[in-house]
């Protein structure tokens, strides 16, 4: 009977056990469940530098919702260029929620083969093309050249940056989109 | 590995406690009890063929052979009116055995209509469960899927991983999961948040259709679901359980193993440890493959109860863990990206078959710790007392890792939300005393839930208490039920906005209340009514939510000023049992006070990623009402015709529209060969099932980016066969390969429904 109860105690022993450890670590019930802030990245702004060709005549642009989604909805600059000209333009993407600012634009041409920025001028006398290649000799667009007309006057565009892992296939139909980005031109 | 060297070292505990012997001094003892409704059956005979001695039941249905010596033997019992039962039992020591000696052998309900039988359950309700054999046939399909059987209870998923089960067209947070006695507590508001329960523990499946708040607790607008394991080894001794499982579609392959015994030694010790795994790749749709749609899952749990006549305890340990990968195509960026894949005729995201379980995906753990105890309180009555913890952990990934490389390094989910459950639970049950039998209980239950990365809801913590008292009154044939509860619940929440701590403090109680009859007022007829009303407080992702839904393409807002639900029920059942035909229709009402939907807002919501269609948690008065049908034909001979039909309309009586997302109305038709016995094949069947959804025309406009999908019909065939006690199961789902979406699928948007699925299924006893 003895040697039973000691079977029963390494029973009941090992189940207590199994119990207390299987127990998975947590926050459990704690007085004050304070929020933790963990490091988010969110892209905020788009920029955009541009390059007046053969002078040195730079201007930036913006489009930015540094409270992220929701709250205050995103601003943007107008794109003031002169009719004729050519620009060499630079896309930066950016996240200004914290300080100082990081630039993700590099992390983006690292997965260049992912990703695409598309360019849809909805008015206004622009023609765009992308100058860069990705390993697959698909465009980029982070680099590209704007060919301004003849016609002045207010246009409107929108900028996408497109993800697509795996889906890549030179058009911007495919993948999420990461940014999308709307600007008013005008040619002067 | 320090776990599994406990459990390891409790598998050695259990084999020493498990030693053999003899001797000629045993017994056989146990009830004889109806099959049907488990009532006791008197002066039974009990006959052992063997040493051809034999005994009778009592008035009550109990019987009892003495002075056996071990042994297996041959077990006749006969009562006036039944087929005589023949069982070979296992006489091992002090062996205790029930015998189900059945009235109507030639029928084989498919579908089993619970009346008497679940004595824990409200008699005056509609109540649904699923027999054995469905049980077996639907092995290695989720827990969702599985209750689709039953007339009423349709799915609400997310491509083919994630089911959630709708009752009357109310699921989530409407819905109650009892998981072996206690309330599942996960992120169940979510609608991509399938229930955390491995399928293979559920040996006892039953569904109350309409609000049941009483014993349960509030938020049971909709109905419960119990789930029970197997009942605990009866004799003495130790057996065992494979269950095994394959699918063609997703290459799916699952099973389960279990162990269980009833201690020699230690009169009234019984255990049970048990294990399962899943693993299924890329689902096919008739057309092309869903890329990242893989699903991996292993479970495992263990059981250890003492009982003794006037005083037991149990304990149990649950763990479920599953990684499942979210359709690449879903996860889009906002409305533009949706319309795209909405106007694609293959997504873009389609694939070869692949197990892997790339981004997006979710990782799961559930774990179920549960202590109860009961002691006899003399003749009057019984007093249970149980403790549960349970911990749920969440972490979605998206689609995109982040571009940082040392953020990307650390591998965190964007989202991980963590919430652990105490519940304790007292109640005192006083039997019959002048007719009249109920329970009296309270319940505490105090939560805490964290979250980390990207905010959805907020960090919170809640302590809700709940009194109940249920009487019923029995006469010979008539039942009236009625019973009353209060709950109290204290809700506080952390978030920051704009950097400022906030932590609002909520309250919220309410009574609820329900009565009602059930009558066999014919032979063969039973007329159950009830009414009862359930309330439930707004949950927190409704009160504070705020960010964008990843797959759904909306910005889901929440309101703060939100008040509780009140649902007010009303349902009957009318149950026909005759030789040729059964019969269950059940129609019902549900009016709910203040419902709580989303609401689209007039303005979009403008970000740096597009424009995403805004959503508000609103409240407005509903009206649901429908009816469930069940009705089981014998045809002739062994041949019989089953239809399931299911009927809902929803109304939002304050705008005077219908509701969204509700199941559109269905039918389905079964013919059904029973073989019956033939050479070593028990129990067989064939049968061929034809259902219609029919197209969800009820919708409100402007609600939704495209038309509800249009209607469909499936064709599924089964087979099911018992050689010895191995069950063996056949089935083929979507038969023709037919390409159709369906409406109550989040996915409807990208992608088509799961192609045809070819699925065999095994259980396998040993030393049963």
């Amino acid at each position: 009977m003895k040697k039973l109860n000691f079977n029963y105690l390494i029973l009941a022993g090992s189940l207590t056990i199994l119990a207390l450890q299987g127990c998975k670590k947590d926050k459990d019930l704690v007085p004050v469940p304070q929020p933790t802030v963990n490091e988010q990245e969110n892209i905020t702004t788009l920029r955009l530098k541009f390059t007046e060709q053969g002078t040195t005549n730079t201007f930036t642009v913006n489009y930015a919702d540094p409270d992220g989604a929701g709250g205050n909805p995103p601003t943007s600059d107008t794109i003031k260029v002169v009719n004729g000209k050519m620009y060499d333009v630079e896309a930066m993407f950016l996240d200004e929620s914290k300080s100082p600012a990081e630039d993700l634009t590099p992390e983006i041409l690292e997965e260049k083969n992912d990703h695409i920025v598309c360019f849809n001028v909805v008015s206004g006398a622009v023609t765009i093309a992308r100058t860069d290649l990705d390993d697959n000799n698909y465009e980029i667009g982070l680099t590209s050249t704007w060919t301004i007309g003849s016609t002045t006057g207010m246009g409107h565009m929108d900028i996408t940056l497109k993800h697509q892992p795996e889906v890549k296939d030179g058009t911007c139909t495919p993948g999420e989109t990461d940014v999308e980005a709307h600007f008013d031109i005008l040619i002067q | 590995m320090k776990r599994f060297l406990t459990l390891f070292l409790m598998l050695i505990s259990f084999l020493i406690v498990a030693q053999k012997h003899t001797n000629c001094s045993s017994s056989l003892s146990g009830k004889v009890l109806d099959e049907h409704n488990s009532e006791p059956l008197a002066y039974a005979t009990i006959y052992i063929e063997e040493i051809k001695r034999g005994t009778s039941s009592d008035a009550e249905g109990n019987y009892s052979i003495e002075n056996l010596c071990d042994g297996k033997y041959k077990v006749i019992i006969t009562h006036i009116g039944c087929e005589p039962v023949v069982q070979k039992v296992d006489i091992k020591g002090h062996t205790k055995r029930n015998f189900y000696p059945e009235h109507h052998t030639e029928e084989l309900k498919e579908f089993e209509v619970a009346t008497q039988k679940d004595d824990d359950l409200p008699s005056t309700q509609n109540v649904s469960k699923l027999n054995q054999k469905e049980i077996t046939q639907l092995k290695g399909k989720n827990l969702g899927q599985t209750l689709e059987r039953i007339p009423g209870v349709t799915t609400l998923n997310t491509g083919n991983g994630v089911s959630k089960p709708v009752i009357h067209g109310l699921h989530s947070n409407r819905v109650l999961i009892i998981n072996n006695g206690v309330r599942q507590e996960g992120q169940q508001w979510g609608v991509e948040h399938a229930p955390e329960i491995d399928p293979f523990t559920a040996n006892k499946l039953r569904v109350i259709k309409g609000a049941n708040s009483v014993k349960y607790g509030a938020d049971a607008i909709g109905g419960v679901i119990l789930i029970d394991p197997k009942e605990l080894r009866d004799s003495l001794g130790i057996d065992g359980e494979i269950n095994l499982s394959a699918h063609s579609n997703g290459k799916q392959g699952a099973g389960s193993a279990e162990l269980q015994g009833n201690s020699k030694k230690l009169s009234g010790l019984k255990w049970r440890i048990q294990g399962s795994g899943k693993k299924a790749g890329n689902i096919n749709t008739p057309n092309y493959y869903m890329k990242n749609t893989g699903i991996e899952e292993y479970n495992f749990s263990g059981i250890l109860n003492y009982n003794k006549t006037k005083y037991g305890a149990e304990i149990y340990y649950s763990q479920f863990n599953t990684n499942l990968a979210v359709f690449s195509g879903s996860h889009i960026g906002n409305l533009t990206d949706l319309q795209i894949a909405f106007n694609a005729a293959t997504p873009f995201d389609s694939s070869g078959f692949s197990y892997d379980i790339n981004r997006p995906y979710q990782h799961v753990e559930h774990e179920l710790f549960n202590i109860k105890a009961f002691y006899f309180t003399g003749e009057s009555g019984k007093l249970n007392v149980s403790y549960s913890r349970q911990y749920n952990l969440r972490s979605e990934y998206d689609r995109r890792k982040p571009y940082n490389d040392s953020l990307a390094a650390l591998g965190l989910p964007e989202l991980q939300l963590e919430i652990t459950t105490h519940i304790t639970e007292v109640n005192w049950e006083h039997f019959k005393h002048k007719k009249l039998s109920g329970e009296i209980g309270a319940s505490l239950m105090q939560q805490g839930n964290t979250y980390e990365g990207r905010f959805f809801i907020p960090n919170y913590k809640s302590n809700t208490i709940g009194l109940y008292l249920i009487e019923k009154y029995s006469l010979e044939n008539l039942i009236f039920e009625g019973g009353v509860r209060f709950d109290y619940r204290h809700l506080q929440s952390f978030y920051y906005e704009k950097d400022v701590l906030l932590s609002p403090i909520k309250q919220f109680n309410n009574f609820s209340g329900s009565i009602g009859f059930s009558s066999n007022f014919k032979e063969d007829f039973t007329l159950k009514f009830n009414l009862s009303t359930a309330w439930r407080s707004p949950s927190v992702n409704e009160l504070y939510s705020y960010g964008v839904h990843h797959g759904a393409a909306s910005f889901e807002i929440g309101n703060g000023n939100l008040v509780s639900e009140n649902a007010y029920n009303i349902n009957s059942t009318l149950l026909v049992d005759k030789k040729k035909i059964q019969l269950e229709v059940s129609p019902y009402v549900n009016y709910i006070k203040n419902f709580i939907y989303l609401k689209p807002t007039l303005q979009p919501v403008l970000t740096i990623r597009g424009a995403f269609p805004g959503f508000e948690y609103t409240q407005t008065d509903a009206l649901l009402y429908g009816s469930d049908l069940y009705l089981k034909w014998n045809v002739i001979g062994k041949l019989s015709l089953v239809n399931k039909t299911a009927l809902l309309r929803a109304l939002n009586i304050t705008t005077n529209e219908y509701l969204v997302q509700m199941p559109s109305d269905r039918t389905s038709f079964s013919l059904e060969y029973d073989f019956n016995s033939w050479k070593v094949f028990n129990d067989s069947y064939l049968s061929l099932t034809l259902s219609h959804v029919t197209k969800q025309i009820r919708v409100p406009e402007n609600s939704d980016y495209v038309d509800p999908p249009g209607a469909y019909t499936l064709i599924g065939v089964e087979a099911f066969t018992k050689i010895k006690k191995v069950e063996l199961g056949v089935g083929v789902e979507n038969l023709t390969n037919a390409i159709y979406r369906n409406y109550l699928n989040r996915f409807r948007y990208y992608s088509n429904e799961i192609g045809r699925n070819i699925s065999v299924k095994l259980k396998i006893p040993i030393n049963q």
